[in-house]
């Protein structure tokens, strides 16, 4: 039976590192079209000796002939289907949309803002940083993000596997009804510490080392080959070298007047622009031709292989102390298993845990153990809807079993030993490219922590991703 | 060997110089080299070494691809027996970066 029904709005906004796995789209020639521009204006910028040479932009010449013909457009990368990314709080908060925790975190920072409890009786607001400190300081020191991503050696990696968690309740400390952020330590409702134990989520990963030398030795070689042939071409291209000519002393040009690198990349783009729309040999075109087909072989491959890494096993140990405002704290130990299922189609997420009283209350005849809970979720991606990016339906379902009665801070006793049931189905929308995603899910459960009452709950959110932002431009 | 205009693809050598391509350092442990239609795969710091001709034109293209979305990097070096220029290739992926593909040019 239905006793409440209650439409939680939740706002996410997360910060993540660009150097999260990217899986590229098997036609994404135009986008690698637009990294090899930014990789030419970066030259140009450094003042790298020659910095338009003919051998070093090779790629890109290759690559801007072999798409000529085509309308240049920014192409969605499989950042927005991703559905292993942990960056809200998990189910002990007053403030959580997730049911069950994931394998994965933002590589530097994630920050989310959560309204409304899953299984707790209490409903509030819960603001959750969560990131890992070797990314943080990689991120804030001179390298950036492409640098920071680096894992130079065994005991980076190893600190890189490790990531924190704090979560604020902003009602502790305000008036009744109230809702503040101060970040101070009474509103610190949670820490938590996470070790990835094993992730094979990372296409540099050992156990792809077979694969990737099999793109090398095949699609890599063809491709080589399809270039030098071009190459070769273009060189009693008469129309392409006028081109080249007028193109590169204009680039060095700037570059020696100390160009920046937006407007060194809209130089060269419009000097591609005006070579797209020269009429080459068709012995270019043919060569070109041959190139497209080569590149879009070696992308489709590549891509294949980071579709395998992408669903690659992750298996995560998290530690969190539950700061209580009116009960004694609590420690959660939880093991966290994700997988992917089906020829790869089903996401599926597995956490264990228990949780201990801190410290025994005075007086009281309680043990530490507080609960064992059990819980899992279904990822189904549900495929490409146009103009709105890949749609994905989420089942969970959360089992508690509470050892023991709660003492409250009053010494009291509540009347909470028993099992409780949460089930929850969520769909996640997509606003194609945004980097917005719309979270619309039902929870259901038998009780709460303190009330033993059934409940359904609605929720809808709008969460926001910059992960789908930087994909397209350069941190 | 000698960087024409100082650009490091574009190599003068003398006749019957000996030329070694090498990828010494960064996150990519395999390139691709194709010389003149001959594809050999390398592994870093593994070298390839070959003689120029008078007269002879020589190309060898050059491809590294990158596993990672960003963060990946290589550095090569070309260097030519007796001695002189050296050429230094050191890239930094650009975020979304599938791959980057060089052709160095060798005249004798």
């Amino acid at each position: 039976m239905i006793k409440r029904a209650r439409i939680i709005v939740v706002l996410s906004i997360l910060l993540s590192n660009v150097a999260s796995l990217r899986a590229q789209a098997p036609d994404g020639s135009k986008e690698q079209l637009d990294a090899k521009i930014t990789a030419a204006a970066r030259r140009v910028v450094t003042r790298v000796p020659a910095p338009f040479s003919r051998g070093g932009n090779a790629g890109l010449f290759a690559l801007a002939i072999a798409l000529r013909k085509q309308a240049a457009v920014f192409v969605a990368t499989a950042e927005d289907v991703r559905v292993d990314k942990q960056v809200g709080g998990s189910n002990s908060n007053s403030g959580s949309t997730s049911l069950v925790s994931k394998g994965s975190i933002p590589s530097i920072l994630g920050y989310a803002v959560e309204n409304g409890g899953l299984a707790r009786d209490i409903n509030g607001t819960t603001i959750t940083f969560r990131g890992n400190p070797v990314g943080i300081l990689k991120a804030l020191s001179k390298s950036g993000f492409i640098e920071g991503y680096q894992d130079a050696d065994a005991g980076t990696r190893f600190l890189r596997r490790l990531s924190f968690a704090l979560s604020f309740d902003t009602s502790r400390g305000q008036p009744a009804g109230g809702s503040l952020f101060t970040g101070s330590s009474q509103q610190l409702s949670s820490w938590s510490l996470r070790y990835d134990i094993l992730n094979h989520r990372d296409p540099r990963d050992k156990q792809y080392n077979q694969a990737w030398h099999q793109l090398v030795s095949k699609d890599v070689a063809t491709l080589s080959q399809s270039l030098l042939d071009l190459d070769n071409a273009l060189d009693n291209d008469s129309t392409f070298n006028t081109w080249y000519a007028a193109a590169k002393a204009k680039v060095e040009a700037a570059s020696a007047g100390g160009v920046s690198e937006k407007d060194a990349t809209t130089l060269i783009r419009a000097e591609l622009e005006k070579l797209a729309s020269l009429s080459l040999s068709p012995e270019v075109d043919s060569m070109a031709e041959a190139y497209a087909k080569s590149y879009k072989a070696f992308l489709l491959s590549r891509g294949n292989i980071l579709e395998i890494v992408a669903k690659g096993p992750i298996i995560t140990f998290e530690y969190t102390n539950i700061r209580k405002v009116d009960q004694v704290d609590q420690s959660n130990f939880n093991l966290i298993a994700e997988g992917a299922f089906i020829k790869g189609r089903v996401d599926l997420t597995a956490n264990a845990s228990f949780t201990i009283l801190n410290k025994i209350p005075s007086g009281s005849n309680l043990d530490r153990i507080q609960d064992l809970d059990l819980s899992g979720q279904v990822d189904i991606p549900l495929g490409e809807v146009q103009k709105i990016g890949s749609i994905v339906l989420s089942f969970s379902g959360l089992y508690k079993h509470m050892m023991q009665d709660t003492m409250m801070a009053s010494g009291m006793m509540a009347d909470t030993k028993g099992d409780m049931g949460v089930g929850q189905v969520k769909l996640t929308i997509p606003v194609k490219g945004s980097g917005v995603r719309i979270p619309i899910s039902f929870t259901f459960a038998n009780r709460t922590d303190l009330i033993k009452e059934k409940f359904v709950r609605g929720n809808i959110g709008i969460t926001f991703d910059l992960d789908s932002i930087f994909a397209r431009f350069k941190p | 060997m000698k960087l024409k205009n100082g650009d490091p693809f574009d190599i003068q050598g003398k006749d019957g110089e000996q030329i070694t391509f090498v990828m010494t350092e960064g996150t990519v442990e395999e390139t691709t080299t194709n010389l003149d239609g001959d594809v050999q795969i390398l592994k870093q710091n593994e070298p390839r070494k070959f003689t120029l001709q008078k007269g002879k034109k020589r190309k060898m293209a050059v491809i590294y691809v990158f596993k990672a979305s960003s963060g990946e990097s290589y550095e090569s070096h070309v260097t030519g027996e007796p001695g002189g220029d050296q050429s230094v290739d050191k890239f930094d992926q650009v975020p979304g970066m599938a791959d980057n593909q060089v052709i160095y040019r060798f005249e004798a």
